[in-house]
C-alpha cells in the first residue's frame, strides 16, 4: 500500500481512536486517585480526537493511510490494520467525536457523585476507541472487531448500575441480540473470505471483486447472500425488524448513555457498513428492496408504539428506531441511478440526527436529574418555567425531529423522501430490478409520510406532557405513583445503585449539563444550512455535504441522477408536521378529556401498542422459550441418558470379567503361561506379517473363544443386575 | 538447552518428593516449598520460551544422539540390528508444544495460588501431587518418543486420581474412579493404536526401521509404500468426501482402523460428545486446583494427541473422516452449550462450557486448513487461560460462600469488585470477543471450517451465540444484580469435610465475604493479562505455531495429491472396460500412467525384496475391494466419475 503524503492529519488518523482509549486507560488505572476528576483525561482524549477528525476533513480523500502493523497473522487471515480516510469516515468520526464530547461533559454534571464515576469514563473513552476504529476500518474483518467492542461497551454501559436487576437484564438482552446479528456479520465475512481471492478483505478490493464482470470473480448468488447478511447484521446494531428490541430496554443505562451510544453514534453503525458497503449492494436490486421494506415497517412499528409510552426515555429510543428506518429506507431506494442520492441523503440524516436526538436525550436526562431519576411522563408536568433551558432546548431538538423548517432535520428527511420519490417515479427501477417492484417504493413513500405525521404527534405529545400544562412534580412518598413507577421497572432499586444526591426536585440542571445543551440546539438549528452551503465548482454549484460525500470510496461507482428540490413532498412533509404537532396540542397542550376518549375509543389497539406490540412476549414464546427447554431437556438428557449409555457400555466388560475372565485368573501359573504364550505369538504375528494379520487372528480367536463359551451364556443375562446393586462404578 | 528442559520437567517431581519430608504440622513451609519450586519452573519454561527459535524446524532443546536421531537411547545403543526396540529418552518443543508447556508450568502457579488456603487438610500432600502432576505434563508435551509419551500420560492420571479423591466434594470417590477408568479405557487403545503405527512403520519402511521416534514416525509414514494404507476411502477429491460422507470412506482400511484407535483416547480427553458426561462430574468434584489443571491443560492433552498421532500419521484418514468429526465437533459444540445453559452451579456451568468450547478446538484442528488449525492450536492456549481463570473465580466464591449453587447468591459486584472484573474479563474473552484472546482463537476456527464445509461453520458460529448466552447468564445471575450472599449450609457440611469449616458453621448465618487475598490476585492476574494480551497482539505466538502447522498441512496435501493420484490409476485400470460397456464416449479421458510406474518402483524399493505374505495378501484384498466398488459404481453413475477425474486433473494442472 503506497504510503503518501497527505497532511498531517490524515497520516497521523490513527491519533482518533488513540486519544480517547489513552484517556480511557488513565482513567481506569487511576480512577481510586483522580475520583471525581476522572473524567479530566477522557473529555480531553475526546476533545483532542475531535480536533484531529477535524483535521482530517480537508484532505480526505479515498485513500487509505499508513498501516499501522498487522494485527493477525493467520495464514489466509492476515489482518492489517488500516485505517480510510474518505468522506464517508472523516464525517461520521467527527459527528462522533463531537457528540461524545458534548456527552461527556454533560455527564460530568449527571454522574457526579455516583460511585462509578472513574468506571463510567474509562467506559465512555473505551467505547469513542471503539466507534471511532469501527468508522476507520478499512476492511471488514477490522470493522467486525470494533463492532463487537461497541457492543461489549454498551454491555457494560447499560449494565453500568448493576444491582439493578432490569439494568442486568437489558446489558444482557442487548448483547445477545447484537450478537444474534454479529452472527449474520460474521458468516458474510466468511463467505467473502472464501470467494475473494487472496482472501483480502479489504473495502476497495472486495467492491473491485464484486463488480469484476471479466471474468466474474464473485458469483451473483454469493453477492446476494453476503449483501443480506451484512443487513442481518446491520438490524440488530441499528435496531431494526427483527432485532429491534434491545433498543428501549438499553434505557436502562445512564442518560447520558442513551444520548451517545443508543441514540446518537453506535445504533447508526448498522447504517454506516450498508453505506460503506454501497458499491457492493448495488448490485442487488433485491436486497435493497428488503432493505427499504424493513426499514419502512420498523419505522411505522415503532412510531406507532411510541404514540402510547409513557416513559420520556422510552418514547425517544422508539423515535431513534423509528428515524434508523428511514435511514434504511433511503438505502435501500439506493437503486440504479438513485444511489448516489440515495446514500446522501442517508448519511445526512444520520448526520442531523445524531445533534437532535442526542439533544432530545439529554434533554430528556436533565428532566430525569430534575425529577429525582423519575422518568414517567404522568408524574410530572408544566416544568417549563422551572427548567427554561431544558425546555427551549428540547423544544428546537423536538422541531428538528418533526423535520420543520427551517432546522436541520427537514432538511435531511425531505432528502430521503425525494430519494423514494424519485426511484418510485423513475421508469429506470422496473428494469433494474427486472420485475414491477417499483410500486413497493409508492407504498413506502406513503408510509414514510405517514411516520413523520406520527413522529410529529409522538414528540409534541411528550414535550406537552413534560412542559406544558398545570405544573407536577413527582413525589416519591405518593404510593399510588411509586406503584406505577415499579411496573416500570425504574427507581424501585436506584437508592442503592444510583447514587446521586437529589435533595431538591425541580430545579434546572447545573450549566456543565446545559451548555452542551445549548450547543446542540444551535446544531440543530445551524447544521442543516451549512451542509447545504454551495460550492461553486466546475459543473455547477454542489452541496457541500454532497461534495464531502464524494470522496467516498467506490462512491464513484454508484448511480447518479439529477434531482431537484421537490416542493411537494417538502410542503408535504411540512403539512404533516404540522398537523401532528396540532393535534398533540390539542389532546395534550392543556388537560383535556381527550386522550382519555381516544383510549377508550381504540380499544386493543390502544393497548396493543402501549405493550409495545406483545413482540417481546411473541419473542419470548417463540424463541427464548424453546431455546431454554431444549437447554433444559439437554441438561436431563445429558445426565440421565448419555451418561447412563456410556457407564452402561463400561459395564459390559465388567460383566464379561465377572462371567468370563475371573475363572481366568485361577492362581494357577500354567494358565499364566499359557496366556503370556499366546500374548507373545500375537506380538509374533502382528510383527511377522503386519497389523491385518493381527485382525484376522484375534477374529478368529474371538470366534473360537465365543463357540467354546456357549452354553455358559446364561451367566452374562445375569451379570448386569449383579453390577447394579454394587452401586457407583 | 536440552539440560534446562530436562531440568524443568523433572525438578517438580523432585520438589514433590522433598515435599514428603516436610514436617506434617508445618503447612507454610509446604506452601512455600511449592510455590517456590512452581515458581523456578515457571521461570525455566520462559527461559525456554525466549531461546525458542520459531524459524527453525523440528523440535528444540532436544540432545541428539550419535547418529543424529533425537535422545538418548533407554539402556544403550541398539547398534546395526535393529532386533532390540530403540525406546529413547528424547526431549524436546516444537510451536505446537512449546505454549502447551508454558501454559502448564503458568496454570500450576494459579492453582497452587487457589489451593493456598482453601485446602487445609494434608496441606505437604496436596502440593506434592500438583507438582508430581506438573512434571507428568511438562514431559507428556515435550516427549518425542511414543513410549515415553504413552507414559506420561497415564501417569498424570494417579496425581490427578488422589487429587480428586481426597480433596474433592462430597461425591469425590465416585468422580475419581468414573475419571480414571474412562480414561484409562481410552488410553489403552490410543495405546494399541500407537503400537499398530509402529509396527506399520517397521513393516513398510525401507530397511525396516523399528522406531519409537514421534518425529521418524510422522515422516517415515507419510512417505511408505504400501497401497492398502493409503486406500482410505473411494473418492476422487475432497468435496466428494463432504458431499457423500461416510458411505465413501472405507472402513476396513489400515488406516482408518489406526485412526479411530488413536481416537479413542484422544477423544475422551478431549472430551468429545458422547465421551464427555466424566468431565462435569469431576469438575464438580475436584478442588479448585484440580479444575484449572484439568481444564486448563488436561483436556489440551486431547487435542495435542489428535495433532501429533491422528493428524500428523494418520492424515489421510483424518482427510476421509473429517465430515464424522466435523459433525461430532459441532454437535459437542451445541450440545454442550445448550447444556451449560441449564446448569446452575456454575461449576458445572463452565465444565460444559469446556465441551463446547473443546468442540471448536477439534472442528479447528480436522478443518483441514492451515488457518482453521492455526486457529485451533492457539485456542489451546487460549481455553487454557479463560477457563482456568474462570475456575479459580468460581474457586474464589466457594471458598468464601461454600456454594456455587446461582439460585443463593447475586451482586458478586458489590462486595467483590475486582473479582467481578476479572470474572467478566474472562467471560468475555471465552465469549470471543475481539480484543480478548478468546476472538483471536475462534475467528479463524470459525472461518476455516466455513471454507471447508459452510454447513459446518454455520453450525459452529451458533455456539458463539449460544456461548455468550450461557457466559452472560451466569454473570447476570453471579456478578450483576443486588446483592444476596447464600446463607452457610449447617447440616450440608459433608464438602468440608477436608476442610477445617465444619467447627465454625453456624447453620443459616450469612457467609463471610473477606476480600480478595495477594494470592488469589496472584494467581488470576498473569492470566488475565495474557487474556488481554494474546487478544491484541497475538503475532508472537502465531509465528510460533506456523511452522509446524504448516509442515502438517502440507503433509496432508501431499497424501492428498497422492491419494488422487490412486484414484486416477484406478479410473485409468476401469477405463477400457467402461469403454467397452459405454460405447467410447470417454476415450477423450486421459490414461493417467502417473501411479504405475511409481507402484513398481515401490515394490523394488524394498531391498531385500521379501515383501510379507500378509502385505502381499492384503494388497491383493483391496485390489479386489477397489475392482468390486468400481463394477458398483460403473454402473450408473459412470458419466459423474468421468466428470470428476477430469475436474481432479485440471486441478492438478492449475497448481
Amino acid at each position: 500500500m503506497p504510503t503518501t503524503d497527505h497532511g498531517f492529519f490524515v497520516n497521523n488518523a490513527w491519533l482518533i481512536p488513540f486519544f480517547p482509549l489513552l484517556g480511557a486507560l488513565i482513567a481506569a488505572a487511576a480512577g481510586r486517585q483522580l475520583r471525581g476528576l476522572a473524567h479530566i483525561p477522557v473529555v480531553a482524549g475526546i476533545g483532542l480526537a475531535f480536533l484531529v477528525s477535524l483535521g482530517t476533513f480537508a484532505s480526505a480523500g479515498p485513500e487509505v493511510t499508513a498501516v499501522a502493523s498487522n494485527w493477525m497473522t493467520f495464514s489466509g487471515l492476515d489482518v492489517p490494520i488500516e485505517m480510510r480516510v474518505d468522506g464517508l469516515s472523516t464525517m461520521m468520526m467527527s459527528m462522533v467525536t463531537f457528540v461524545s464530547c458534548l456527552v461527556a461533559i454533560f455527564a460530568i454534571g449527571y454522574m457526579s457523585g455516583d460511585p462509578g464515576y472513574p468506571r463510567f469514563f474509562a467506559l465512555i473513552g473505551l467505547f469513542v476507541f471503539s466507534m471511532t476504529g469501527l468508522v476507520l476500518s478499512n476492511n471488514y474483518l477490522l470493522t467486525y472487531v470494533f463492532w463487537e467492542g461497541v457492543g461489549a461497551c454498551s454491555y457494560l454501559l447499560i449494565g453500568f448500575w448493576y444491582a439493578r436487576p432490569s439494568a442486568a437484564a437489558a446489558a444482557m438482552k442487548a448483547f445477545l441480540v447484537n450478537r444474534v446479528g454479529d452472527f449474520g456479520f460474521a458468516i458474510a465475512i466468511f463467505w467473502l473470505w472464501t470467494v475473494m481471492p487472496g482472501h483480502d478483505l479489504s473495502y476497495g478490493a472486495v467492491f473491485e471483486a464484486a463488480r469484476a464482470t471479466d471474468p466474474v470473480i464473485i458469483q451473483h448468488s454469493a453477492i446476494v447472500g453476503i449483501s443480506l447478511l451484512f443487513f442481518w447484521g446491520a438490524t440488530a446494531k441499528s435496531a431494526q425488524i427483527p432485532l429491534y428490541t434491545w433498543l428501549p430496554d438499553a434505557m436502562e443505562g445512564p442518560t447520558p448513555v442513551s444520548a451517545l451510544i443508543h441514540a446518537a453514534t453506535m445504533v447508526t453503525a448498522g447504517v454506516y457498513l450498508i453505506a460503506r458497503s454501497m458499491p457492493m449492494i448495488s448490485l442487488a436490486p433485491g436486497v435493497q428492496i428488503v432493505i427499504a421494506v424493513t426499514g419502512c415497517l420498523t419505522a411505522l412499528l415503532s412510531a406507532a408504539i411510541a404514540l402510547t409510552q409513557f416513559d420520556l426515555k422510552r418514547v425517544m429510543a422508539y423515535s431513534t428506531v423509528s428515524q434508523l428506518g428511514y435511514m434504511f429506507m433511503a438505502l435501500g431506494s439506493g437503486v440504479g441511478d438513485v444511489a448516489q442520492l440515495a446514500v446522501v441523503a442517508a448519511m445526512f440524516h444520520l448526520f442531523t440526527h445524531a445533534f437532535f436526538k442526542a439533544l432530545l436525550f439529554l434533554a430528556s436526562g436533565s428532566v430525569m436529574h430534575a425529577m429525582g431519576d423519575v422518568i414517567d411522563m404522568r408524574r410530572f408536568g408544566g416544568l417549563r418555567n422551572r427548567m427554561p433551558v431544558t425546555y427551549w432546548t428540547f423544544a428546537v431538538g423536538a422541531v428538528g425531529l418533526i423535520a420543520l423548517p427551517p432546522f436541520s432535520g427537514f432538511f435531511s428527511k425531505d432528502e430521503i423522501l425525494g430519494a423514494i420519490g424519485a426511484v418510485a417515479g423513475a421508469t429506470h427501477v422496473a428494469r433494474e430490478l427486472h420485475l414491477s417492484w417499483s410500486w413497493v417504493y409508492n407504498v413506502i413513500y406513503l408510509l414514510a409520510i405517514l411516520t413523520a405525521f406520527l413522529t410529529a404527534f409522538y414528540t409534541s405529545r411528550a414535550f406537552f406532557m413534560t412542559f406544558w400544562g398545570p405544573e407536577k412534580l413527582p413525589s416519591p412518598d405518593d404510593p399510588e405513583v411509586a406503584g406505577m413507577a415499579d411496573a416500570h421497572g425504574h427507581d424501585a432499586h436506584s437508592a442503592d445503585a444510583h447514587g446521586h444526591g437529589h435533595h431538591e426536585i425541580g430545579h434546572e440542571s447545573p450549566l456543565v449539563m446545559t451548555v452542551p445543551l445549548m450547543i446542540l440546539a444551535g446544531c440543530t438549528v445551524l447544521i442543516g444550512f451549512i451542509c447545504l452551503l454551495t460550492w461553486p465548482v466546475a459543473g455547477g454549484p454542489v452541496e457541500w455535504f454532497d461534495r464531502h460525500m464524494e470522496k467516498t470510496l467506490a462512491f464513484e461507482t454508484l448511480g447518479t441522477a439529477e434531482h431537484g428540490f421537490s416542493i411537494v413532498t417538502a410542503l408535504l412533509g411540512t403539512a404533516v408536521g404540522v398537523g401532528g404537532i396540532w393535534l398533540a396540542y390539542v389532546m395534550y397542550g392543556k388537560p383535556s378529556p381527550l386522550p382519555g376518549r381516544v383510549r377508550a375509543a381504540s380499544g386493543p389497539l390502544y393497548q396493543a401498542s402501549l405493550n409495545k406490540f406483545y413482540v417481546d412476549e411473541i419473542y419470548g414464546i417463540l424463541v427464548v422459550g424453546p431455546l431454554r427447554a431444549i437447554a433444559w431437556l439437554s441438561g436431563i438428557f445429558d445426565d440421565y441418558v448419555v451418561d447412563r449409555l456410556v457407564t452402561g457400555i463400561a459395564l459390559i466388560p465388567r460383566a464379561i470379567a465377572r462371567a468370563r475372565l475371573a475363572a481366568t485368573q485361577n492362581g494357577l501359573i500354567q494358565h499364566y503361561a499359557a496366556g503370556s504364550a499366546i500374548s507373545v505369538a500375537l506380538l509374533l504375528v502382528v510383527i511377522v506379517f503386519g497389523i491385518g494379520a493381527l485382525a484376522v487372528v484375534l477374529g478368529v480367536l474371538a470366534i473360537l473363544l465365543y463357540i467354546g463359551s456357549r452354553p455358559r451364556s446364561a451367566a452374562v443375562t445375569t451379570a448386569p443386575r449383579v453390577i447394579k446393586a454394587d452401586g457407583d462404578i | 538447552m536440552a539440560t534446562l528442559l530436562v531440568i524443568t520437567i523433572f525438578l517438580p517431581i523432585a520438589g514433590s518428593i522433598a515435599l514428603a519430608f516436610v514436617p506434617r504440622d508445618n503447612p507454610q513451609m509446604a506452601r512455600g516449598l511449592a510455590m517456590g519450586v512452581g515458581l523456578i519452573t515457571l521461570v525455566a519454561s520462559l527461559a525456554l520460551l525466549a531461546q525458542f527459535d520459531p524459524a527453525r524446524k523440528g523440535p528444540q532443546f532436544s540432545t541428539i544422539n550419535a547418529r543424529g536421531q533425537y535422545g538418548i537411547s533407554w539402556g544403550g545403543s541398539p547398534g546395526e540390528n535393529q532386533t532390540r526396540p530403540d525406546i529413547r529418552v528424547a526431549f524436546g518443543l516444537d510451536g505446537l508444544s512449546l505454549w502447551m508447556f508454558v501454559l502448564t508450568s503458568l496454570l500450576m502457579i494459579t492453582a497452587m495460588c487457589s489451593s493456598w488456603t482453601s485446602i487445609k487438610d494434608r496441606v505437604a500432600a496436596h502440593f506434592g501431587f500438583l507438582l508430581a502432576l506438573e512434571t507428568g505434563l511438562l514431559g507428556l508435551f515435550a516427549s518425542l518418543d511414543v513410549i515415553l509419551f504413552y507414559i506420561f500420560f497415564e501417569f498424570t492420571l494417579i496425581p490427578l486420581f488422589f487429587l480428586i479423591g481426597i480433596w474433592g466434594g462430597p461425591q469425590r470417590r465416585r468422580a475419581s474412579v468414573t475419571f480414571f477408568l474412562y480414561t484409562l479405557a481410552g488410553s489403552l487403545l490410543t495405546l494399541l493404536g500407537v503400537i499398530a503405527l509402529v509396527v506399520i512403520h517397521y513393516n513398510f519402511t525401507p530397511g525396516k526401521v523399528l522406531t519409537f521416534s514421534i518425529p521418524e514416525l510422522t515422516s517415515g509414514l507419510s512417505s511408505i509404500e504400501w497401497p492398502a494404507w493409503r486406500d482410505v476411502g473411494q473418492w476422487s477429491n475432497f468435496d466428494d468426501i463432504l458431499r457423500s460422507g461416510p458411505s465413501v470412506i472405507n472402513w476396513k482400511s489400515p488406516q482408518v482402523i489406526v485412526f479411530l484407535l488413536l481416537l479413542a483416547g484422544f477423544a475422551i480427553k478431549v472430551p468429545m460428545f458422547p465421551v464427555h458426561t466424566w468431565l462435569p462430574l469431576a469438575h464438580v468434584e475436584a478442588p479448585t486446583a484440580g479444575s484449572i489443571v484439568l481444564a486448563g491443560v488436561l483436556l489440551k492433552v486431547g487435542t495435542y494427541g489428535l495433532l501429533r498421532f491422528n493428524l500428523a500419521m494418520t492424515p489421510l484418514a483424518s482427510l476421509a473422516l473429517f465430515p464424522i468429526i466435523a459433525t461430532i465437533a459441532v454437535i459437542g459444540i451445541i450440545y454442550g452449550a445448550l447444556a451449560a445453559l441449564a446448569q446452575t452451579d456454575v461449576k458445572r456451568l463452565v465444565a460444559y462450557s469446556s465441551v463446547s468450547h473443546m468442540g471448536f478446538i477439534v472442528l479447528g484442528l480436522f478443518a483441514l486448513n492451515a488457518t482453521a488449525m492455526e486457529g485451533g492450536v492457539i485456542q489451546m492456549l487460549n481455553h487454557g487461560l479463560t477457563t482456568g481463570a474462570l475456575f479459580a473465580c468460581v474457586g474464589v466464591i466457594y471458598e468464601r460462600y461454600h456454594t456455587r449453587s446461582m439460585d443463593e447468591m447475586s451482586g458478586l459486584w458489590k462486595v467483590m469488585p475486582l473479582l467481578a472484573f476479572f470474572f467478566i474479563l474472562a467471560s468475555l474473552g471465552s465469549a470471543a470477543l475481539p480484543g480478548l484472546n478468546g476472538f483471536v482463537g475462534e475467528f479463524p476456527i470459525l472461518i476455516g471450517s466455513f471454507a471447508a464445509s459452510p454447513k459446518a461453520g454455520v453450525l459452529a458460529a451458533t455456539g458463539m451465540i449460544l456461548g455468550a448466552y450461557y457466559l452472560l447468564w451466569m454473570l447476570r445471575r453471579v456478578v450483576f444484580g443486588p446483592l444476596r450472599v447464600p446463607e452457610v449450609h449447617g447440616e450440608d457440611s459433608s464438602h468440608a469435610s477436608s476442610h477445617e469449616h465444619a467447627g465454625d458453621d453456624h447453620h443459616g448465618a450469612p457467609a463471610s465475604c473477606p476480600p480478595l487475598g495477594w494470592h488469589d490476585i496472584a494467581g488470576l492476574a498473569p492470566l488475565m493479562f495474557l487474556i488481554v494480551a494474546i487478544g491484541v497482539y497475538p503475532r508472537p505466538i502465531i509465528e510460533q505455531i506456523q511452522p509446524p502447522v504448516n509442515d502438517l498441512i502440507n503433509n496432508l496435501q501431499l497424501q492428498r495429491e497422492r491419494i488422487l493420484a490412486d484414484f486416477h490409476d484406478k479410473t485409468a485400470r476401469e477405463a477400457p472396460r467402461n469403454t467397452r460397456r459405454g460405447g467410447g464416449n470417454n476415450m477423450g479421458a486421459p490414461p493417467v500412467p502417473r501411479g504405475e510406474p511409481k507402484k513398481s518402483e515401490g515394490g523394488g524399493a524394498h531391498p531385500k525384496g521379501e515383501a510379507p505374505h500378509g502385505r502381499a495378501k492384503s494388497e491383493a484384498g483391496t485390489k479386489k475391494g477397489e475392482g468390486e466398488a468400481g463394477n458398483k459404481a460403473g454402473a450408473a453413475p459412470q458419466p459423474r466419475a468421468d466428470k470428476k477425474s477430469e475436474d481432479g486433473n485440471s486441478k492438478k494442472g492449475g497448481k
